[in-house]
């Protein structure tokens, strides 16, 4: 991977590529820590500093776009309880890989932001729950963890202040939907993560019931540079309502794949032809996931008009999700990419509702009958029915997450899926693997039967 | 032409037999036989009803372990293969509701203080008012709108909300249109993500419409998702008749299936326990078994293992599902997907005649449900009422039936050891209790604790008005389940708090029991009556001491519908009938009182217990202040107020109100 800095928008990749950034002494160098000790000092009171991240208008990184702020502000009044702030580093969106240059590179960024939220929401314990499969991110995170205990930046009375912060690093299991906020506290208590009804919302009723803030590593690593610059410093870049720079991590046919931090509002063509070096020789530009698979895919013609940033997106039919920029070039058979993307989101289907339970599996069985041609027209409008009708009726939004997709896939692509259909193969010349072929049929008997026991 | 033999394990007996047997055959040579359904459907041995209950492993070459196979692979009709192990589950073990049976071991519950079994909001919080379907409704802070909508008999279709568990959301068919007062805009505004009724808190101002085309579409939509992988085996299905799905199909979707890809497959027939067997594929995972366990009885024992539509209930830990209340996981699944062992193939439910009536395994008098042909008892399921039992009762409350068959009944009335008319032995104990009368220690009155409160009442008035001082309760059985918090108390006998606020107690100057017994054993008895059996626990269960005590007395008269010692070594014998051939009401250890009623024919010969004893007192030269069961409640309602008998006149809900009716036996008779 990646992540070349060719800006000078360098909040949360404020370092040299090659160096070892993820140490204290390079974090120290790079006026780290600095920023926390004026705030702890005396040089704003919580509720200022909140007012700051209000004002800053610092929206969610996790995918929502809510606003940071606004979100930290519906914590209780005159709360008995803890607070709690739950990181979360549990990145498993396809396609979306942004976080892990915090918590790798950059870890005490980390640190210094959870310091500073904890400080704003008046919390004393923090978690940051990591995805299971970034076991280096979990190193760094817990090495970085260690020398901050050690050099007196986490702990007891921090800076000779009355402020205490202790940071746990909580391993997830590999499970995508803990990484929505209510799914990872069920998964922070040590249950199976299965999100929960809202409300009551985590920030009444969260983590072993008390008030909890639940917020995405990038979103915590922004709130640094805002506690020292300001709401304007932050407002200097991006759009009046996302304003600020963002991470991207790109994926696809490009010249320079990787994570990439620009201000929002940046135009998505001079994104391409600037960062990412274009596409490919031989390769032209088909479509793109802006915000990782969970959003609706759009076709190179709005690509090209397309403006990273939150309002842009949504005019024009997709989200900015988190980030996790997508991008298909020709030659890549867009049925194949649904396919394999409900693959996910079937196999990831925690259980709990009806819709989504049962509709990932039937749409992934759909889809994967007329990706090799054994499907007719009507099954192309009965896979739309049914993502329709997953739509907006579950806890969470992992059944929306899978139906966006394959929704806006039909709409956009349409004539690709009626060519299989009427080719009777995939056109693409994609072949039907074997291991794929018995996915198709459906769950495994046993979860010890070893024919199927890796799905289980 | 010499035989190839093959060895495999049935139930760790390892056993030898020529290859090509069949398992049938190889387990009956082992000595372990395996509970074979086709024979009890009548079908020939081996007739592939892929029923069997036996757990077949397969020697896996490549681990060296075994795997357990469906009945798709290899069933209880074919051959035999090397290394195979047969695990087969013995009947149910009917010992362990017997103290002398052993107990078996398990997981007990907690004895403490009792939680509540409803969750109900607070009374005393503030009201909310809201409409639903254009109907003003006003609830208590705190109701949920699926409850509140049942206050104005607004039915919203369900699978995974129980008025008795907490709620869980998960099964989206309760979704409805729920709008909230929005006072910027100055109107009644839909919510983003459309709310699931079971959850949703009623609020003041709220706007409900339950029944409009997107709610509509939402709830066919859950069906269609519910349906695409159950089997849909209705006609072999126990649950079929009473099932949610069912119902809710034909209430919603109605349409033929259009489902051209494979259903998703699962493991059937997995045995939780000896009492209940999983079917993965019927089931549709709303969590109210899981539940069960978790918030009611406390124990853990079921959970969901797997993810998406991979997910299947199993007894998590490695345990097995053996808790004295593990019978209520099948009344609260909606579907077929749990089905007791007990009642697997014996029914279709719409064949089956449901009587009101309380369960006598405890003090706590469970409400129930009598299943029943009218000849016997089918099954026995609670009857929600929520100050006595919430909408639960235990395995042993279940099984109750069963030993109440099984033991033996005084077949006729008997008059010094010989046949005699039930009339003749009436006026026989009139005779006798005028003998007595003004000589109270020369007699004395026993009463079971099963007796029901009029009865107990008319007998403590006749004994008092015949100048009866010795009358007393008598222990009762002793055995069955500890006490724990949830339901079941050490009293395991229905009705003493009843028959002593009926007045059964000695009179000035009278004799308790063990006094009364001591009398007898001294020959200071004349006569003695024992209403009712289980006058072995009050000598410790000494028989040989009990005979020799009632050997002194001059003229045994014993009234009961269950064979003891006393009966046989009475003069006089009154067959009765006994709770599930009657009618009455108990009062339970916390002062409830609830009616059961007449389920089932009784047997010829025996007499209606409150009938005769208007007889016994009219024979005796009384005039009976109450000649009827319902002039006796009028009485006793009348002279200790009791709270609930009313409740019998309103409708009632099976667990998980499933099927709503008003039973025709419901007539008070005679």
């Amino acid at each position: 991977m990646s992540y070349p800095i060719l800006d000078e928008f360098r909040v949360l990749t404020n370092f040299e590529r090659g160096t070892p950034s993820w140490t204290l002494d390079s974090y120290l160098s790079r006026f780290g820590y600095q920023t926390a000790r004026e705030v702890l000092a005396g040089g704003r009171t919580p509720e200022e500093l909140l007012e700051e991240v209000k004002a800053s208008g610092l929206r969610g990184r996790g995918g929502a776009g809510f606003p940071t702020g606004l979100k930290w502000s519906f914590l209780p009044e005159n709360n008995p309880n803890p607070v709690i702030l739950a990181v979360n580093a549990d990145e498993s969106e396809p396609g979306t890989f942004k976080d892990r240059v915090v918590l790798e590179e950059n870890p005490h960024l980390l640190i210094e932001g959870i310091l500073l939220t904890c400080y704003a929401i008046g919390s004393r314990t923090a978690y940051i729950y990591v995805r299971g499969e970034y076991v280096g991110a979990q190193k760094r995170l817990q090495a970085a963890i260690a020398e901050a205990y050690a050099a007196g930046h986490l702990g007891r009375k921090i800076y000779g202040s009355d402020f205490d912060c202790d940071v746990t690093v909580h391993s997830g299991a590999g499970a995508y939907i803990c990484g929505e906020e209510t799914g990872l506290i069920e998964s922070i208590e040590g249950k199976k993560g299965q999100p929960r009804i809202k409300p009551p919302f985590p920030a009444v009723q969260g983590v072993f019931g008390y008030p909890t803030i639940v917020n995405n590593v990038e979103s915590i690593a922004s709130v640094v540079y805002i506690a020292a610059e300001g709401a304007s410093g932050w407002r200097q870049w991006g759009t009046d309502r996302s304003p600020g720079t963002k991470l991207f991590s790109v994926s696809g046919p490009v010249v320079r794949p990787g994570v990439y931090e620009v201000p929002m509002g940046m135009p998505f063509a001079g994104f391409l032809e600037h960062h990412l070096g274009g596409m490919l020789p031989g390769v032209e530009l088909k479509a793109l996931i802006v915000g990782g698979s969970s959003v609706p895919v759009v076709n190179a013609e709005t690509a090209m008009k397309l403006q990273l940033d939150y309002e842009s997106c949504e005019q024009h039919g997709t989200l900015l999700g988190s980030g996790g920029v997508i991008i298909i070039g020709s030659g890549t058979c867009m049925v194949r990419t649904l396919m394999t993307m409900l693959r996910f989101y079937h196999h990831e289907s925690c259980g709990q509702c009806t819709p989504c339970r049962e509709g990932t599996g039937w749409i992934e069985r759909i889809v994967t009958r007329i990706e090799h041609g054994r499907a007719s027209r009507r099954d192309i409008d009965e896979l739309w029915r049914v993502a329709d009708m997953m739509e907006m009726r579950t806890i969470c939004t992992l059944a929306d997450a899978a139906a966006w997709p394959t929704k806006s896939f039909i709409d956009v692509f349409r004539d690709e899926f009626e060519a299989h259909v009427d080719q009777g193969c995939c056109p693409f010349g994609n072949r039907f693997p074997d291991h794929l072929k018995l996915r198709s049929g459906g769950a495994p008997q046993r979860r010890d039967d070893p024919e199927h026991a890796f799905i289980a | 032409m010499s035989t190839d033999y093959v060895t495999l394990t049935i139930d760790d007996v390892e056993v030898t037999v020529p290859e090509g047997t069949t398992v049938i055959d190889a387990a009956e040579e082992a000595g372990v036989p395996i509970p074979l359904f086709c024979q009890e459907m009548g079908k020939p041995k081996g007739d592939r009803c892929r029923k069997c209950v036996a757990e077949i492993r397969l020697l896996d070459v490549t681990t060296g372990g075994h795997r357990t196979v469906t009945e798709r692979e290899h069933g209880c009709w074919d051959a035999v293969e090397e290394g195979m192990h047969i695990v087969v589950p013995g009947p149910p073990d009917r010992s362990r509701w017997r103290a002398d049976g052993g107990q078996p071991e398990r997981r007990t519950l907690a004895v403490g203080k009792r939680k509540p079994l409803v969750l109900e909001p607070d009374p005393e919080a503030p009201e909310v008012q809201l409409t639903i379907d254009g109907v003003d409704v006003t609830v208590p802070k705190g109701t949920t709108v699926i409850e509140a909508a049942k206050q104005i008999g607004v039915h919203i279709p369900h699978f995974c909300y129980h008025p008795g568990l907490p709620v869980d959301g998960n099964c989206r068919m309760c979704i409805a249109d729920v709008r909230t007062w929005n006072p910027r805009r100055e109107q009644h505004v839909p919510a983003r993500r459309p709310a699931v009724t079971c959850k949703e808190l009623a609020q003041d101002n709220m706007q409900v419409f339950t029944d409009r085309s997107m709610v509509r579409a939402a709830r066919e939509s859950v069906m269609e998702f519910l349906l695409i992988n159950h089997p849909i085996d209705c006609p072999i299905c126990d649950k079929a008749g009473e099932c949610m799905l069912q119902d809710q199909y034909m209430s919603h979707a109605g349409t033929r299936s259009e489902l051209r890809d494979q259903k998703v497959h699962k493991p059937r027939l997995v045995p939780f326990g000896d009492r209940i067997l999983y079917n993965g594929e019927r089931c549709i995972l709303c969590r109210r078994c899981t539940r069960f366990t978790e918030h009611i009885t406390q124990t853990h024992e079921l959970g969901i293992v797997n993810r998406g539509d991979r997910s299947i209930v199993e007894v998590v830990g490695g345990g097995t599902f053996d808790n004295p209340y593990s019978d209520n996981v099948a009344d609260v699944c909606p579907v077929g997907a749990l089905t007791k062992t007990d009642f697997r193939f014996k029914s279709r439910v719409w064949f089956l005649k449901h009587t009101e009536s309380v369960c006598g395994a405890c003090s706590r008098n469970c409400n129930v449900i009598v299943d029943h042909d009218g000849e016997q008892v089918v099954r026995v399921m609670p009857r929600e009422r929520e100050e006595i039992n919430g909408h639960w009762m235990c395995n042993e409350g279940r099984d109750l039936h069963k030993e109440v068959g099984h033991e033996r009944r005084p077949s006729v009335p008997e008059l010094d050891f010989d046949y005699a008319e039930a009339d003749d032995v009436i006026a026989w104990i009139g005779q006798q209790l005028k003998a007595v009368k003004g000589k109270p220690d020369r007699w004395a009155v026993l009463v079971s604790p099963w007796a029901s409160n009029e009865r107990a009442w008319l007998l403590s008035w006749l004994t008092r008005q015949l100048g009866g001082v010795n009358l007393d309760v008598i222990t009762g059985w002793t055995t069955g389940y500890p006490a724990d918090d949830l339901l079941h108390t050490d009293d395991h006998n229905p009705n003493r708090r009843g028959v002593v606020e009926a007045g059964v107690a000695p009179g000035e100057g009278g004799m308790g029991t063990a006094d009364i017994l001591q009398a007898c054993d001294d020959g200071n008895i004349d006569l003695l009556i024992v209403w009712g059996a289980g006058l072995l626990a009050d000598v410790a269960g000494d028989e040989e001491l009990l005979k020799e005590t009632l050997g002194s007395v001059g003229k045994v008269v014993s009234i009961t519908a269950t064979v003891d010692e006393v009966c046989e070594a009475a003069h006089a014998v009154l067959p009765l009938r006994n709770w599930l051939e009657s009618d009455g009401t108990w009062t339970n250890v916390d002062g409830h009182t609830s009616r059961y009623c007449k389920a089932l024919r009784p047997p010829p010969e025996t007499t209606d217990s409150f009938d005769a004893l208007v007889r016994i007192a009219q024979a005796a030269g009384l005039k009976p202040p109450v000649t009827t069961l319902r002039q006796a409640r009028k009485k006793l309602k009348l002279d200790a107020p009791r709270d609930a008998l009313q409740v019998l006149d309103g409708r009632f809900e099976f667990p998980g109100d499933q099927t709503r009716f008003r039973h025709a036996g419901m007539v008070e008779e005679v």
